[in-house]
């Protein structure tokens, strides 16, 4: 006659352990194993998202980090030779990000079409910096929905009205009449001319 | 990148750093101006030239 006992110790136990969703990020977790290099980074991001889930019961996607490259920029004058970064005549490094983008949330890029704006220095496929948080006052360049068309013009006065004015002189400019859609979407800061 | 004749690059031309468009004309090869008012340079046998790279990119700021 055979008896089936049960075990008095060990096994689970109903309501033992973490509940689900009980994390700091207020979802389940799971272990995983990352390379040391980038344990800094992935420590930021998840100090990041505790924060947001603390601060917010909205769950928003973590702003990346911003990558950072710091690129050797040259002065003027230089011993003959080939260069190389150990140098001393190296005058400072330079970063993109930097240079490119003071305000990450604000700053999108754009493709830029036609030549109406080839005196501005601005080429067909270029790549142009638009800053949103930069207040589009004339003498600036814009990016603006005209009509709902993407279009990239400085913006100009004459008399009372506001202009958008070409810099190519095969271009007219476009004066804006009461009754056009016009949507400034910002100012560019600078263009990316690929040689 | 290889300085190839037509590329824009970036050089050392006795100790001074220049950017040109590298061109040949007949046997010579000419460190090339793009501006009228400025002259083309001819690469002498006895010029100090080395050549740092190739420009990719051109960033201007409005």
């Amino acid at each position: 006659m055979t008896e089936t006992i049960k075990p008095q110790r060990g096994g689970s136990r109903p309501g033992a352990g973490r509940k689900k969703g009980s994390s700091v990020y207020g979802e389940t977790t799971k272990a995983i194993r990352v390379p040391e290099s980038m344990v800094p980074k992935v420590k930021a991001m998840l100090s990041h998202r505790k924060q947001l889930f603390e601060s917010s019961s909205t769950l928003s996607i973590p702003l990346a980090e911003p990558s950072h490259i710091e690129i050797p920029l040259f002065s003027g004058k230089v011993a003959a030779g080939f260069p190389s970064p150990a140098d001393d005549y190296i005058e400072k490094t330079l970063d993109l990000n930097d240079l490119l983008v003071q305000k990450p949330a604000a700053t999108f890029f754009v493709r830029a079409e036609g030549e109406s704006m080839l005196g501005a220095g601005i080429h067909p496929n270029d790549i142009l910096v638009v800053d949103r948080s930069i207040e589009a006052v004339v003498g600036k360049v814009v990016i603006c929905a005209l009509n709902g068309e993407l279009t990239v013009k400085r913006l100009k006065s004459i008399g009372k009205e506001i202009v958008l004015g070409a810099e190519n002189p095969a271009y007219s400019d476009i004066t804006v009449q009461e009754e056009v859609d016009l949507v400034i979407w910002g100012v560019v800061t600078n263009v990316i001319h690929s040689l | 990148m290889s300085a190839v004749v037509g590329k824009v690059v970036i050089c050392a031309l006795n100790g001074e750093l220049t950017v040109k468009r590298l061109k040949s004309i007949g046997k010579e090869i000419v460190l090339g101006a793009e501006n009228p008012t400025y002259q083309d340079i001819t690469v002498q046998e006895e010029v100090d030239l080395v050549i740092w790279g190739v420009v990719t990119n051109v960033i201007h700021s409005l």
